[in-house]
């Protein structure tokens, strides 16, 4: 009889969490928010599980992802970065300031997803166009339709970021 | 348009004032418990004078419970049905293309009456919210049901307003406004916005094109069969 050496329902991984080293069980059924909520971390939320709100964006290797469809296994040896990521100095960064001075929220389910999102708007376009804001936070769904402030949000967060 | 929800903001409001205006009745009692001036004597001081150090507590309590009179089996009537009415009121400007029905709603003015607004910032927000949660009941929420199940129970095919459903020009205001009975002259805010918004882009529609849609969502179908049945052309169902 064969001797089971590696488990068939989970894996040992080892990734980066908002730049800090971690190695854990993820299991083959979890997903990414899963993961993140077994690390103590909340802020990515899993809303509609299908990946078309935007709540449980996470950045994986640069890049947004939707923690719901990613599964948590597939993050091994990836550098993952969530809203709760400690931003320089150890204050609020300019879109999280500028997102509670415009008010962009009232619940604040979503607005982790908005923040990240953002964050990745800003970095590819400086100066965005409210065409380009709609475009880029397209993907991201606010059920308290705080949309016209997000916008705003965006467009303080970019003058706050050239300083 | 009116209804007489949204009313947090009035009870909690009238509860946490009482709380606070108890805290305040006690803190005046235990001064002139140790013969100090409320007034001039800042907080710790009374709480050393009373317990020789700076500790304790003071804890108000407050409640409120607004006057009602359940309605007459009979008639239905009451003379007193809710402490407030909840006022909203939307302008909409609408598009239609005459060949296919498609229509856009390219400005809504939406106004209320929230008493007097508690944090007027928030309040404008919650009017812009509450515009665009309707906005999405009025042009594309529809939960479809089949031998009793829901057959559109997602976000991809139940769609709700993103940022690109929100009309190019918005404009939000609360009338300024006093409830007198109210905490503050406050009443509440929530479902304001949404009154007026299905009504408001149905009769647009209906200026438009003479077209008057009476169910929800009014969808670019529903324009185009009324389009056509107009022109003595309808459409088969």
């Amino acid at each position: 009889m064969a001797t089971v050496t590696k488990s068939t329902t989970h894996k040992i991984i080892s990734f980066t969490l908002n730049g800090r080293p971690v190695t854990t069980h993820a299991g083959n059924h979890q997903n990414l928010v899963e993961l993140l909520q077994g690390q103590g971390l909340f802020g990515a939320r899993e809303s509609c599980a299908q990946g078309l709100c935007g709540c449980c964006t996470v950045v994986v290797d640069g890049h947004a992802v939707s923690g719901c469809l990613t599964m948590a296994t597939l993050v091994d040896g990836a550098d993952v970065r969530t809203v709760e990521e400690s931003q320089p100095g150890g204050s609020l960064d300019a879109v999280q300031q500028a997102f509670i001075e415009t008010g962009a929220f009232q619940c604040g389910f979503c607005t982790p997803g908005f923040i990240l999102m953002t964050r990745q708007l800003l970095d590819a376009h400086p100066n965005p166009t409210d065409d380009e804001i709609r475009h880029y936070l397209s993907g991201n769904l606010c059920r308290c339709a705080a949309y016209t402030e997000i916008v705003k949000a965006v467009k303080l967060a970019a003058k706050k970021r050239k300083g | 348009m009116a209804t007489l929800g949204s009313r947090s903001t009035y009870h909690m409001g009238h509860a946490v004032k009482n709380a606070a205006e108890d805290a305040r009745d006690k803190l005046l009692a235990l001064a002139r418990d140790v013969g100090l001036s409320a007034e001039t004597t800042p907080i710790p001081d009374l709480f050393r004078k009373k317990y020789g150090m700076q500790a304790g507590n003071i804890v108000g309590v407050g409640s409120f419970i607004p006057p009602y009179t359940p309605p007459e089996p009979g008639t239905g009537q009451t003379p007193d049905a809710t402490p407030f009415w909840m006022i909203g009121a939307t302008g909409a400007e609408v598009e239609v293309d005459t060949e296919t029905g498609e229509f856009k709603v390219t400005r809504l003015v939406n106004l209320v009456d929230v008493g007097r607004p508690v944090n007027p910032a928030i309040v404008e927000t919650q009017i812009s919210g509450a515009t665009i949660m309707q906005l999405g009941f009025t042009l594309s929420e529809c939960m479809n049901f089949d031998a009793g199940q829901c057959t559109n129970a997602s976000l991809a095919d139940y769609r709700i307003p993103g940022i690109r459903d929100v009309p190019p020009v918005m404009e939000n205001e609360a009338v300024d406004m006093v409830q007198q009975t109210g905490p503050f002259g406050a009443k509440g805010v929530g479902e304001s916005g949404t009154f007026g918004v299905s009504p408001a882009i149905a009769s647009a529609i209906d200026d438009a094109v003479g077209v008057r849609l009476t169910s929800l969502p009014l969808t670019a179908e529903a324009v185009y069969r009324g389009l056509r049945a107009n022109a003595g052309k309808p459409l088969q169902d």
